[in-house]
């Protein structure tokens, strides 16, 4: 059997099939506008291509809700996927049962920030009477595009390589500490390295905000969403599970962990969106979007809803995991 | 309150049918007045109300309406200043058939920040003004067109627009509804609206209210 008649995975072929027709309207109508777009001119070329750039506006902001969406999607059909896949507890094990999986997710979760770069872009563009960053954004989303295709591939050949017949690693393989996987050894950084790491950099993402570095904020935002993940794998999400041999992102997302998850990963992605956004945007088109503060909020949001958990374990049982 | 300074208007630009329907048109029309575009059909009245109104842009030139240059602004922008600042009277009233006079009148108001019933008190006020509230639940396709008209007059006032731009107002209608017409304009500028007239009926030129003719011929001002 394989996991292509799932329904959920059909769902998801779907969805990326309307996604590409949407988003190959909008690169035909992006490398139009890149082309001929001169907000100066008064002919009915530009005139159409004005009224073009709303269309396209739209379908990439729809594109973007909708990946959002399917995101998630994606996370539930894998974890709906683990009750066919032969040692698969998890997300994790259906992930790994493919050479594709991991690099899949990662796609999955770049191509959210690169769209969600554009729609910030778009926003300062389409708020400003001269339109000054129009050329430029349908520009960057010819780039996003190239992306969102090799995502989509990517989504194909995973689905088609899973083996529903072969034995695949759950979570405690996958990031168990003699593991040879690249994810399985960043996980594996002792805590007593990453947890001083992950503080430090968040100190440094406070003292950055105040003294407005943009670009150090952005660089910062980025190892902060890395060292983030790693400690959640590695630290916080043993507590969350108390068990220390429970390695694993995903079932954070489950109900008989309160969907903990959801928050985690929402105040992550929230926080270093903005703060890469700022630095991305400025470094490229020299916007200042102001955008640290809100970076920073959803980062202390994420460490307070992170580090409660161990602190909460050591009241109760008065020792650390 | 509005100004044009040099507008040039070609169609089909670069195209073998390519016309030059506008030619150096510069005036400027006062605060609270009342002028009269005035030419035969074909003459360029229309475009200069359409581009005054954001409806379209010049091919060249400088058009300021309330001191803000909109001749190159975008569409979106172009939208707000027309929803802030003028109420636009068409030719043949482009009502909507479909729905009745209150929801043609409200629908300018619909994206913005009043409550529904704001808006109704506010479309209530001006029908009542225009003598045609016990038409406000009727459709539109039923009404005389008379009584047409003064709803494409309440759609127009419906925003409190500081500029009313009418394009051939009385071109439907008999004598004694364009008359009624020119009395409900005086009003409006008593209550000093800047009113910008495009019309070739002679029952204008006998006005002594007007403040101001522009004649308009082959796309020139005469």
């Amino acid at each position: 059997m394989s996991v292509l008649l799932i329904p959920e995975v059909i769902i998801l072929f779907i969805e990326d099939f309307l996604l590409l027709v949407f988003n190959t309207i909008a690169v035909v109508i992006a490398y139009r506008i890149q082309k001929d777009f001169n907000i100066n001119n008064t002919s009915s070329k530009q005139y159409s291509l004005e009224k073009q750039t709303y269309l396209a506006s739209y379908i990439i902001k729809f594109s973007l809700y909708l990946k959002i969406a399917s995101i998630l999607f994606f996370v539930f059909t894998l974890d709906k996927l683990s009750t066919i896949i032969p040692g698969a507890m998890c997300a994790v094990g259906v992930t790994a049962s493919s050479d594709y999986g991991i690099y899949l997710l990662l796609f999955k979760i770049l191509n959210i920030y690169l769209f969600g770069f554009w729609l910030l872009l778009n926003k300062n563009d389409m708020n400003d009477e001269s339109y000054p960053y129009t050329i430029i954004k349908f520009k960057y989303f010819l780039f996003v595009y190239v992306f969102f295709l090799f995502e989509m591939t990517l989504q194909y050949l995973y689905f088609f390589d899973i083996n529903p017949q072969e034995l695949v690693s759950c979570c405690g393989t996958v990031f168990y500490e003699a593991t040879t996987s690249v994810v399985g050894q960043l996980t594996n950084i002792p805590n007593e390295i990453s947890l001083p790491i992950f503080y430090i950099v968040f100190l440094l993402l406070i003292i950055t905000t105040i003294k407005k570095y943009v670009l150090l904020n952005g660089i910062l935002n980025l190892l902060f969403l890395v060292i983030g993940i790693i400690t959640l794998i590695s630290f916080f999400g043993t507590y969350v599970y108390e068990l220390p041999t429970h390695r694993c992102p995903f079932c954070l997302l489950q109900s008989d962990y309160y969907y903990a998850g959801y928050a985690f990963y929402t105040f992550i992605i929230l926080g270093t969106f903005f703060g890469i956004a700022n630095a991305f945007i400025k470094t490229t088109v020299g916007l200042s979007l102001n955008y640290c503060k809100f970076s920073l909020l959803f980062n202390s949001m994420y460490i307070l809803a992170v580090t409660i958990y161990p602190i909460r374990f050591y009241i109760i049982n008065g020792v650390w995991l | 309150m509005i100004k044009l300074e040099s507008i040039y208007k070609n169609y089909n630009i670069g195209e073998h049918n390519e016309s030059e329907v506008l030619k150096n048109i510069s005036f400027l029309v006062k605060e609270n007045d009342f002028t009269i575009l005035r030419g035969p059909s074909g003459s360029g009245k229309s475009t200069i109300l359409s581009i005054i109104g954001g409806l379209i842009k010049p091919t060249k030139g400088e058009v300021f309406v309330d001191g803000k240059s909109i001749a190159k602004l975008p569409d979106k922008f172009a939208s707000l200043v027309r929803q802030e600042k003028i109420g636009f009277i068409f030719q043949k009233f482009n009502l909507i058939h479909e729905l009745n006079t209150i929801d043609n009148i409200t629908i300018p108001l619909l994206p913005g920040k009043l409550s529904r019933l704001e808006i109704e008190k506010r479309a209530e006020e001006i029908l009542d003004d225009l003598s045609i509230l016990n038409k406000k639940n009727v459709l539109v396709k039923k009404l005389s067109g008379g009584e047409q008209q003064r709803v494409a007059i309440a759609r127009a006032l419906i925003n409190r627009p500081k500029i009313i731009l009418a394009d051939e107002p009385t071109a439907n209608l008999d004598k004694k509804l364009s008359l009624s017409f020119i009395q409900i304009i005086k009003e409006l500028k008593q209550k000093g609206i800047t009113i910008l007239l495009a019309s070739h009926d002679p029952l204008f030129s006998e006005l002594k209210c007007v403040d101001n003719f522009i004649d308009i011929q082959h796309g020139e001002i005469k």
